[in-house]
């Protein structure tokens, strides 16, 4: 194992309670082609105590990194800046100290730096901020922050000082690091919503192998019309209570999905967890099989065996 | 003169005869020319020597005189003057460059299989398979093609360039369908429509090639046939009594009832105005391209004139085109080519579950062109699409979409207006044309389960090669395990799918919009939280333990800071504990510098080769290591630059040094198991820019017996 020394000293716990610092969360935002939209951070599931490794999505589900920017900003505050410079601090009394967001995103082997606000000792700053844009494409997965401190320009060290970092871009710490997760496991069920003269809701079979391709809206999908008068009624106004009428429109689908699946797979094939993919289309009708205890030998029988079970408690 | 001796191969069991063999490929719907271009200038790609540049393959048809090439051969000499009384014939010489030509044993006993070089499985052996991935062949039986646009009789050329020397080798093969009236070795007796001319083995069974220059020339100049020279390696392929019937037919129809005269296409006039056109229809993407990048690219030529892309016919052209944009492909969906009015797309084919390195199985360059990009307008007056690519023009008043498909060696398989690859896509006006290239991300691996046991991994280029028949015309899913990935089914859902998307009318354009708020409802009501989707919130159980598992087993030891360091002008000092493991007590203790790709010890730094053979950056100045373990035995040692050890009491250290510089960067350690030992270190630091990683570890167990 081993522990890294730097050859001058950098921020420590010690100094970093003298400095009285304070950072904020980071604001996410990305543009959509025609707005710019929020991005909210949420922990992980399991993980709720834990502040270094969250996830970022948008309210709608739209943002993609392969397809989207990510823009973020984030405030820092240190009340007592002048303890950063001098002998026991990190940087010489008339150096400059930079703030900077310091990105890598390991599975897209990408990685980089955004320079923020820079700290001198006694202009009196305590409010800093940095931010940065990253174009589509170039994130993949997870994107590590890091809030670090550096070296911004040289200073002239007075006697005393010949021990502190003087070149310029030397770094002199972290303030803190944090993992944000883009992509995971987390269960999405496949609601889409459109904006036509059709009728109020359809369901989309769009696999070509159900064994291997995973249940998403890419393979089935409800597609509700925003249009159809109806909708209101479908759609609760807070959005998150299931109306009766989007049970029947989900119970439908659902049935219809089972059909279609069983007619190509074998019901024994899927309830034995055979040659399957995990998260794949016939794993998802394996577990609403068992799950619910649905009848699929007819389909009345599956039909009452769907109402009776799913939403049972809702 | 020189007269080759003959080998005829006789009727055994099992054995393939010249008239099985001229049966094999039973592609009927391609015309020879196609089979033939497609076959030849495969070998000579498969054949390029590695590096840059491209492959030149010419192609040559001239006359020679009969009596010049019938004296060489013995055996069919006399049968050769009897049934071919004209003084001249034609001959079709293939003569590649920059390969590295027919190289390996020129004997085929006592070798094992897989020792076969170019030369036997060309000329000796048919129906064996190709080995080198990114090969165009798979079935090694398209070389039959060779023996059907002549009269069976196909000579080889070849110089190599092998164990530091160049060489040259001749030798003759004839395949013909032994119940044939006129067959050639209709004298010979007992034998199956095979034979070969060469030099006689010692035993006087079998022939090998020629090798001796000299004779090699003497038959050279009979055919007219230029000898490689100079530093020049590559093969000849030279069929005498080339058949005159090799281009396609274009016969009277009726229609209303009145006999009307086909329309026969300019090229269909002269073999050498065909092969062009054959060169261009099946190797658009590799052919005069510098942009081809899986390789040499192809240079080629028929009867000395070059192929330029700005005289291929307008659909070769765009299909280059296309193969250039998905090459240059950057995310953006259109681009323009040049001469064109109409845009080029480019979409990216992702499957899902399939593979195990991201999802890409390739990309589809495709446009809608008009009649004006096609240059069917005055004053080029090209003829239609339809024309240039299958010979024959459609009937109706609206055209299908026509795609095409590659993989790494750049040759098209095929052209395809009907069946999977096109279904989905509406049909266009009659002065419209869709035209797609669908190309394979090769690299790309099938996921584990997909391959068989004992296989390493199995490529996307590799699967699709075995997609293929031996006329490598088509693409059909295979089953190299178990289950069918069904890759090219999916391929082709996608690319109809894809195109029809691009050219529906904007009003059904209308994406559908995720409603997350629903979805995550619903999936909460319905779905497990885990395992259907990828919402960031549930991470993969294992990813972020994986720190965490690293604790105090015990048994490797252990290093901990105790306060912050102490930084004076150039030096650093640390005050730290360290616990020995509980197999061994013996341990080492090095500085390692840090860098973006990891920690570099002082040995490797130094090292000029592999390191940056500079000074390692920092060294030791002092080190002091005691046991605190309470009330037991006390153990001390203290050691100090310039002076060495200044005491040492129940722990011995030794310093390590660096290679290059002999600076201190280390301790052995020598103490005991399970102890707790709290130490100091003074460290000179030279580049200040540079951080330093202490390490400890036990000692391996080479330096424990050592020890």
């Amino acid at each position: 194992m081993g522990m890294i020394l730097t050859p001058y000293p950098v921020l420590r716990e010690d100094l970093l309670k003298k400095i009285g610092h304070q950072v904020f969360d980071y604001e996410f935002e990305f543009d959509d082609g025609t707005s710019t939209k929020k991005l909210s951070i949420g922990p992980l599931m399991g993980q709720e105590h834990v502040t270094s490794k969250l996830h970022l999505s948008d309210a709608e589900g739209i943002w993609n990194p392969d397809f989207h920017n990510l823009r973020f900003r984030r405030k820092i505050v240190i009340s007592n800046t002048h303890f950063l410079f001098g002998r026991d601090g990190i940087a010489p009394k008339n150096a400059t100290i930079g703030i900077a967001v310091k990105w890598m995103s390991k599975p897209s082997r990408q990685r980089g730096v955004f320079a923020g606000d820079s700290i001198s000792i006694g202009d009196g700053k305590t409010e800093f901020a940095v931010q940065g844009e990253l174009p589509p494409g170039t994130l993949r997965d997870h994107v590590v922050l890091s809030t670090v401190l550096y070296l911004k320009s040289r200073g002239k060290p007075d006697p005393g000082e010949s021990h502190l970092a003087n070149e310029p871009g030397m770094e002199l710490g972290s303030l803190d690091t944090i993992v944000f997760h883009l992509t995971g496991e987390g269960s999405f069920f496949p609601v889409l919503t459109t904006k036509d003269d059709g009728p109020l809701w359809r369901v989309e079979c769009l696999w070509d192998d159900p064994r291997s391709d995973p249940f998403d809206e890419y393979s089935f999908r409800i597609v509700l019309n925003e249009n159809h008068p109806d909708y209101r009624l479908v759609n609760s106004p807070d959005g998150r209570t299931i109306t009766p009428l989007l049970k029947e429109i989900c119970l439908s689908a659902v049935q219809i999905l089972i059909e279609n699946v069983i007619e190509q797979v074998p019901v024994e094939e899927i309830r034995g967890e055979k040659d399957y993919d995990r998260g794949s289309v016939c794993d998802a009708v394996r577990y609403f099989i068992d799950t619910f205890d649905l009848d699929t030998g007819k389909r009345e029988s599956l039909a009452f065996t769907l109402r009776d079970s799913v939403f049972r408690n809702r | 003169m020189m007269r080759m001796k003959i080998e005829v191969a006789r009727q055994e069991r099992m054995s393939e005869s010249g008239r099985s063999l001229l049966r094999l490929i039973q592609n009927e719907e391609m015309p020879l020319w196609d089979l033939l271009v497609r076959e030849s200038v495969q070998n000579s790609l498969d054949a390029a020597l590695d590096g840059e540049g491209f492959v030149r393959v010419d192609f040559l048809i001239r006359e020679f005189e009969r009596s010049r090439l019938s004296r060489h051969f013995e055996g069919i000499r006399e049968r050769l003057d009897e049934l071919y009384p004209l003084k001249t014939y034609r001959l079709l010489e293939i003569r590649d460059s920059n390969t590295c030509g027919l190289t390996g044993p020129i004997e085929d006993s006592n070798l094992r299989m897989s020792d076969y070089g170019n030369l036997i499985k060309l000329v000796y052996h048919i129906g064996k398979h190709q080995q080198k991935e990114g090969a165009g062949g798979s079935w090694g039986l398209g070389k039959t093609v060779y023996f059907r646009i002549g009269i069976g009789l196909v000579i080889y050329y070849s110089r190599i360039f092998e164990n530091g020397e160049y060489a040259s080798r001749l030798a003759a093969c004839l395949v013909e369908d032994e119940e044939k009236q006129d067959a050639l070795l209709g004298n010979t007796g007992n034998h199956r429509g095979i034979a070969w001319w060469g030099e006689s083995t010692a035993d006087g069974h079998r022939t090998i090639p020629l090798t001796e220059e000299g004779k090699i020339k003497e038959i050279l100049d009979d055919l007219g046939v230029k000898p490689f020279g100079g530093t020049e390696t590559g093969t000849s392929v030279i069929i005498p009594f080339l058949r005159d019937d090799l281009r396609p037919e274009y016969q009277e129809f009726l229609e209303n009832g009145s006999v009307a005269k086909a329309e026969v296409p300019w090229w269909n006039h002269t073999d050498h105005d065909y092969i062009k056109i054959a060169l261009q229809r099946w190797y658009a993407p590799r052919l005069m391209n510098g942009n081809y990048r899986h390789g040499r690219w192809l240079k080629a030529s028929v009867n000395g004139e070059l192929l330029e892309p700005e005289n291929f016919l307008p659909a070769f052209r765009i299909v280059q085109n296309l193969y250039n944009a998905i090459l240059a492909h950057d995310g953006n969906e259109e681009t323009r080519a040049e001469g064109l009015v109409s845009p080029l797309h480019v979409s990216t084919v992702n499957l899902r579950g399939v593979f195990a390195n991201g999802s890409v199985a390739g990309w589809i360059g495709y446009g809608r062109f008009t009649a004006e990009d096609l240059k069917m307008t005055p004053p080029h007056n090209n003829l239609s699409p339809w024309m240039q690519i299958f010979g024959r023009e459609l009937e109706g008043d609206t055209n299908p979409a026509i795609i095409c498909f590659t993989r790494k060696p750049g040759m098209i398989v095929n052209y395809e207006s009907v069946g999977k690859w096109v279904e989905g896509i509406s049909r266009t006006p009659k002065d419209q044309f869709i035209i797609g290239l669908f190309v394979a991300n090769s690299v790309n691996r099938l996921k584990d389960d997909f391959k068989r046991h004992g296989i390493r991994e199995l490529t996307l280029e590799e699967y699709i090669r075995g997609c293929e028949k031996a006329d490598h015309a088509s693409w059909q899913d295979w089953v190299p395990n178990k289950r069918n990935p069904l890759i090219i089914d999916k391929i082709q859902n996608q690319v109809s799918r894809i195109i029809e998307r691009q050219f529906r009318d904007e009003q059904t354009d209308v994406h559908p919009q995720r409603h997350a708020l629903l979805g995550k409802v619903l999936a909460d009501a319905l779905l497990p939280p885990e395992g259907f989707g990828n919402l960031g919130n549930v991470q993969p159980a294992g990813r972020d333990n994986r720190q965490q598992r690293i604790v105090l087993s015990g048994v490797n030891p252990v290093l901990q800071q105790i306060s912050s360091p102490v930084y004076t002008q150039g030096h650093v000092r640390l005050d730290f504990r360290l616990v020995s493991g509980k197999r061994s007590g013996i341990m080492n203790f090095k500085l390692r510098a840090v860098t973006e790709s990891g920690t570099i010890d002082s040995e490797t730094w130094e090292q000029a080769e592999s390191g940056t053979g500079l000074f390692f950056p920092c060294e030791i100045m002092f080190f002091k290591l005691a046991s605190s373990n309470g009330d037991e035995r006390h153990e001390e040692a203290v050691w100090i630059a310039n002076r060495g050890l200044l005491r040492q009491e129940g722990l011995r250290i030794e310093p390590i040094s660096a290679p290059l510089s002999g600076k201190t960067v280390g301790f052995r350690i020598i103490g005991n198991t399970k102890t707790i030992y709290k130490g100091s270190l003074l460290m000179h630091v030279t580049d200040p820019t540079i951080h330093v990683s202490l390490h400890v570890e036990s000692a391996t167990e080479e330096e424990l017996a050592w020890a």
